[in-house]
């Protein structure tokens, strides 16, 4: 792959980038590794002398134990359909509040940018959001887990950033042409910001997908609304009880109420989090893989 | 344009204001003082009643639930029966919305925010109809305590509380709870030298080292470990159980001696030889004799667990981490056993219950009527048989359980039934249950049938047969009879638990200090336990001590004291009546 | 036509109505709990039934020993922090140097894996890493650096290390999810301006320097002030876990401190008002901040 004219400086370099950052992601990747293992491995052998390349032993059992969770496929669904939507909303409002933000006659634009860069330090603390929430009529509603995380001031910065630095010739065109803000956002904006939007669709799905506390506050009286990480966290918190309760009846349980291990567990949710990533991921890279070609374009 | 939005946005922040500031809407709608209360006992309509438990194990994901137990309780009241988890934040939410479980169970921290705002059915009015139980005669002295101590400035009665024990009653187990861990196979192989302090717990720890001075998998083995994620709790009560004193507190920082009930409450500053101080120099020798975990700072009990499972610990300090080794040598005589130590952990009553564990019915419930009835069904001895001991004729009969159950809870294949039969030995009713396991029902027998000889001595493991015949015992914990005939170890029956059950809970002021006072102790003890010498631990104590005081712990120490003595007064007052 | 187009601009405002709306709904309405903090609240009891304590828990914060002790912990961490802010841009950077497309895209992927792991996990991942009888401690036993069986070294005890190790695991953690951003935004480049310097005859680290370093840095700067404004929250998750006797004092920082004197002694309106302060602050440093960035930059980055 090297041409000929590669000077050996960048020869050398390359060899180190590549030593270094494979080096890295082998740090990155083998402790998840160990988690896979572990999870899958018998836990009477792999607790005496932890597993290291692989598994020792081979159970699905904490897996198992997962998919017979009551309500695991409704919640499952649950999830999917929030982090769908809710990924949606949240792209669309940053993207559309980034780009306005970019537009110097806004009226009152300083104002309403700090406004919402504030939002990212402010709180007014469990309880008041609760009674707030609630006053909404939003308790035990599914809208309750996209409309406050609609409008997010970290997207919306990242995505005005963004826009600033796209070159302002193709913006100027459609408006000669009489396309209006909204036209100007949908057909330029939209395709020159696809790897950042990208990017935000990445942070925003993850975010969904991986909260639970808004299920645990405002809707857990509602089982049809369940979500997939509000019922994991419930299932780690029960293995956690079981291990209290063994020191509060001062061990007098037996042990077959303790064989359920608090880090088995919690290691399979691990591994089962990362997967939606693992599949979203790969499909969203095609958005940022290529570098855009705003000359092409200009011609 | 902008005076309008300025108008709009100020109108809008006045509505807000005023749905803040009224906070709880669902106040008063059940005025405890109106006194013609209309009940029905009438179950005909099958319903669902939710109990509220901060940090239980929570029905919707309980692996067996409903167990044959549930389902008994579900048919005797015609419910679906459901038990939620809570914890601080969640009890903080519900408590604000009034959206809460039919029954709740809080910590007394909660008694002020419960009784303000309202949240609780008065009892006394079902004194005759749905509440027979709660004010039946066994529960006279119990509820004459929460009258006094547990409900504000009223006299009334809320709230109840779970295992109750008279006298007479008091706690028993097969085993020795706590005292000296030792690994049993090593024991024997240093020739079984008795242990009546902590010097010869050391002595003998570094006996067993020497002949077991690496695991199979060539791991180092030490003496013992330490959890660091509950307080203060692993450091202290070692000293605390030996030299014969209960806790207040949950650090072990306020102590009564059991023998006669006095508070001893400057652990820290002032006894010299205080349980505390006792502690420190035990472990501080036992780190000079390089017997103790170098991790021993830095683990939690998680990390305990798995040195304990990979065979690198030799003895320590109570029973709840090392299950796992345990049911693992059930078969050999590896297993870890507890010997007693001077005060041994038997004997206690609590005629007051589990005064951490107060149960009320929701006065937002739907049917209180009927959660009334269920409470008052967790009040009566049927349930305490039947959470104990099972279902009759099934799993006990005539007052003794049958030798299929007692089969059952030892048997490693058959796992899955003890799990579906779902007693308080897999699943945590007993702190749900009025009525404590070893208390006297009405048949003469005690509320849990595994309460008695026989059956303590029909499922030894391999280990513990090995102890008793090497002792001359019929079940393990017979050495705690036989020490205290020897006058060498004494139970907690002198325990007058009313007095600390009748404490008000610490003011945020003072649990602040509190608080604060854990942390400098925490952060010394790595000084203390590793000085070289003599004066190097003196230098330590004395900063440790001024450091305190600095801390303003003679004001909590103060208000523990007097709260102490105010509570024992009461109780002196009102027995005395 | 000038008029129309100032009535036209308002067009803006409408579009961004129905987003402010519910940053007002949302994140501006509970500011109003903030009035929780004058009294003593109790949960469960309506606020206007709890006493009114004025600024009982603002003075308390000034007069309580510990606050100095827990703020300097808070800046040295967050002082790290924003020392190695820069690297993920610049694993960005080499990251679009490898130019075999798969590897690359591996590497994408897989260096987001410790933002998955939960802290708890990390920690215990750590303690069987670092033991006295662990892998590190084995593997320096082997190698015979300086270590024998009554002298292994932890250094999760070691109050010292406590900063930069703390650091160092956030920075594994976080590094591969936070150089995302920069991913996207070296896409962002117009590939003409590459093209355009190669004939120009521009090296590699010609380009990187002038064209890639250029584009990333508005990114990065924007993050940089969001940092500064965070400096006090550290989140306590992280430091609650690896915290024990050896290193209490040095890995207490603020939001665990908050955690330790709120929620486990029930102290809600304290909590709320270290909330205010925490906000006031950010915004005197975002303020700051930015008046620096007009400085040096001549524009505002907010």
């Amino acid at each position: 792959m090297y041409t000929k004219k590669e000077k050996p400086s960048r020869r050398i370099f390359q060899i180190f980038n590549y030593i270094l950052l494979i080096g890295f992601t082998l740090i990155c990747v083998y402790p998840f590794w160990t988690m896979i293992i572990y999870t899958v491995s018998d836990p009477s052998v792999a607790d005496i002398k932890a597993p290291i390349l692989f598994p020792k032993g081979f159970t699905l059992n904490n897996y198992k134990e997962i998919l017979v969770l009551n309500g695991f496929f409704h919640s499952l669904l649950i999830s999917i359909l929030r982090t769908v939507l809710g990924t949606f909303v949240t792209v669309f409002a940053s993207a559309i509040m980034g780009y306005l933000f970019t537009k110097e006659e806004m009226p009152c634009r300083k104002v309403l940018y700090r406004a919402v860069v504030l939002t990212m330090y402010i709180n007014g603390g469990l309880i008041p959001t609760f009674i707030l929430i609630r006053s909404y009529g939003l308790l035990n509603n599914f809208w309750v887990y996209i409309l406050p995380m609609t409008v997010s001031g970290y997207y919306i910065i990242l995505i005005k950033t963004f826009v600033e630095q796209l070159p302002k010739e193709l913006e100027e065109a459609a408006v000669i042409d009489g396309a209006g803000y909204f036209k100007v956002f949908t057909s330029v904006i939209i395709p020159l910001s696809k790897p950042i939007i990208a990017t935000i669709a990445v942070f925003a799905a993850v975010s969904h997908w991986n909260s639970w506390f808004d299920n645990y506050i405002y809707t857990s009286k509602n089982e049809g609304i369940q979500t997939l990480q509000y019922l994991l966290y419930q299932y780690l918190n029960q293995a956690q009880q079981m291990a209290d309760q063994v020191k509060n009846s001062h061990g007098t349980i037996s042990s077959a109420a303790a064989s359920i291990s608090t880090k088995g567990v919690r290691m399979t949710i691990t591994v089962l989090a990362f997967l939606p990533i693992f599949i979203v991921y790969p499909f969203m890279q095609r958005f940022f893989t290529k570098g855009i070609m705003l000359g092409a374009v200009k011609c | 344009m902008k005076r309008k939005m300025m108008k709009k946005f100020i109108a809008l922040c006045c509505a807000m204001a005023i749905v803040v500031l009224g906070g709880c809407g669902n106040n008063g709608k059940n005025d405890p003082e109106t006194g013609d209360v209309k009940t029905s006992s009438d179950t005909s309509e099958k319903i669902t009643i939710t109990v509220g438990i901060k940090n239980f194990v929570d029905s919707s994901t309980y692996k067996y639930w409903p167990m044959e137990i549930t389902k008994a309780i579900e048919d005797k009241l015609n419910i679906e029966l459901k038990i939620i988890n809570y914890d601080d934040q969640k009890l903080s939410i519900d408590l604000t919305s009034g959206d809460m479980c039919d029954i709740m169970c809080i910590g007394p921290e909660y008694i002020e925010n419960v009784l303000k705002g309202k949240h609780a059915v008065y009892l006394d009015d079902y004194t005759d109809t749905l509440a027979k139980n709660i004010f039946s005669d066994r529960f006279e002295t119990r509820n004459s305590i929460i009258r006094e101590f547990r409900s504000g400035d009223e006299s009334n009665l809320y709230f109840t509380t779970p295992g109750e024990l008279g006298e007479g009653e008091g706690e028993k187990y097969p085993t020795v709870m706590y005292g000296y861990v030792v690994r049993w196979d090593l024991y024997k192989k240093i020739g079984m030298p008795e242990i009546n302090s902590g010097e010869d717990y050391i002595e003998a720890l570094k006996k067993m080292k020497e002949v077991y001075s690496e695991t199979e998998e060539g791991l180092p083995v030490y003496a013992m470990g330490h959890y660091n994620d509950s307080g203060l709790h692993s450091w202290t009560f070692r000293g605390m159980l030996d030299l014969g004193y209960t806790n207040v507190d949950g650090n072990c920082m306020y102590l009564v001696d059991v023998r006669n009930n006095e508070l001893i409450s400057n652990v820290m500053t002032e006894e010299e030889s205080s349980p505390f101080w006792d502690d420190m120099h035990f472990y501080n020798q036992m780190y000079k004799e390089g017997l103790l975990d170098p991790d021993c700072f830095i683990e939690k009990a998680e990390d305990l667990k798995g040195k304990y499972t990979k065979g690198q610990y030799l003895g320590g300090i109570n029973s709840w981490h090392y299950g796992d080794w345990n049911s693992g040598h059930a078969d050999s005589d590896e297993s870890y056993i507890i010997l007693p130590s001077n005060m041994v952990w038997s004997g206690a009553t609590s005629p007051g219950g589990w005064s951490d564990k107060l149960f009320f019915v929701s006065s937002h419930s739907k049917n209180i009527d009927r959660a009334i009835m269920a409470l008052d069904f967790f009040n009566s001895e049927e349930f305490a048989r039947l959470i104990f001991s099972g279902i009759e004729g099934q799993n006990w009969e005539n007052g003794e359980l049958t030798d299929d159950t007692v089969a059952m809870k030892s048997d490693p294949a058959r796992t899955e039934n003890w799990g579906e039969l779902g007693l308080s030995g897999s699943y945590g009713w007993d702190s749900i249950s009025a009525i404590g396991a070893t208390a006297i029902l009405e048949d003469g027998a005690p509320a849990s049938l595994w309460n008695t000889d026989k059956v303590f001595s029909s499922s030894l493991s391999t280990t513990e047969q090995d102890m008793c015949n090497a002792f001359g015992l019929n079940y393990p914990s017979e050495i705690i009879n036989k020490r205290i005939e020897e006058g060498k170890s004494f139970d907690q029956s002198k325990i007058n638990s009313l007095y600390t059950a009748c404490m008000e809970s610490a003011p945020q002021d003072i649990t602040r200090i509190d608080n604060n006072v854990v942390e400098i102790v925490t952060n010394a003890i790595p000084y203390l336990v590793q000085a070289e010498d003599e004066s190097a631990f003196n230098t330590v104590k004395e900063k440790l001590m001024s450091d305190l005081k600095a801390a303003d712990i003679d004001t909590a120490v103060q208000w523990w004291t007097d709260t102490y003595q105010k509570a024992k007064d009461k109780v002196e007052e009102s027995t005395a009546k | 036509m000038a008029k129309r187009k100032s009535f036209y601009r308002y067009r803006l405002l409408l579009m961004a109505l129905p987003f402010m709306v519910l940053i007002l709904l949302f994140n501006y309405m509970p500011v109003f709990g903030w009035i929780y903090s004058l009294y003593d609240y109790i949960p469960g009891i309506a606020l206007k039934d709890c006493d009114f304590v004025g600024l009982k828990y603002f003075r308390m914060l000034f007069t309580d020993v510990n606050t100095f002790r827990v703020i300097k912990n808070t800046l040295i961490f967050a002082g790290i922090s924003i020392i190695l802010t820069p690297l993920p841009m610049l694993f960005a950077i080499l990251l679009n140097e490898i130019k075999l497309r798969p590897v690359q895209k591996i590497i994408q992927i897989f260096s987001t894996i410790p933002n998955f792991i939960s802290w708890i996990i990390v920690y215990s991942l750590a303690f069987s890493l670092f033991s006295h009888d662990g892998l590190v401690n084995a593997v320096l036993q082997v190698f015979g650096v300086n270590v024998d069986a009554g002298n292994t070294y932890n250094i999760m005890g070691d109050s010292n290390a406590v900063y930069w190790f703390q650091s160092f695991l956030q920075l594994w953690k976080t590094l591969g999810w936070n150089a995302i951003i920069y991913l996207a935004a070296i896409t962002g480049i117009d590939q003409e301006l590459y093209n355009a310097a190669k004939v120009d005859g521009a090296g590699y680290f010609k380009c990187a320097l002038h064209i890639t370093f250029p584009a990333l840095s508005e990114t990065y700067f924007v993050l940089l002030m969001l940092n500064i404004g965070n400096l006090l929250n550290t989140g306590f998750e992280q430091y609650f876990l690896f915290k024990n006797p050896q290193t209490a004092s040095n890995i207490e920082v603020l939001d665990l401190y908050v955690y330790r004197i709120g929620l486990e002694s029930q102290d809600y309106s304290y909590g709320v008002a270290i909330g205010i302060m925490k906000f006031a602050i950010s915004v005197l440093l975002l303020t700051l901040a930015n008046k620096a960035a007009k400085r040096i930059r001549g524009e505002y980055i907010i």
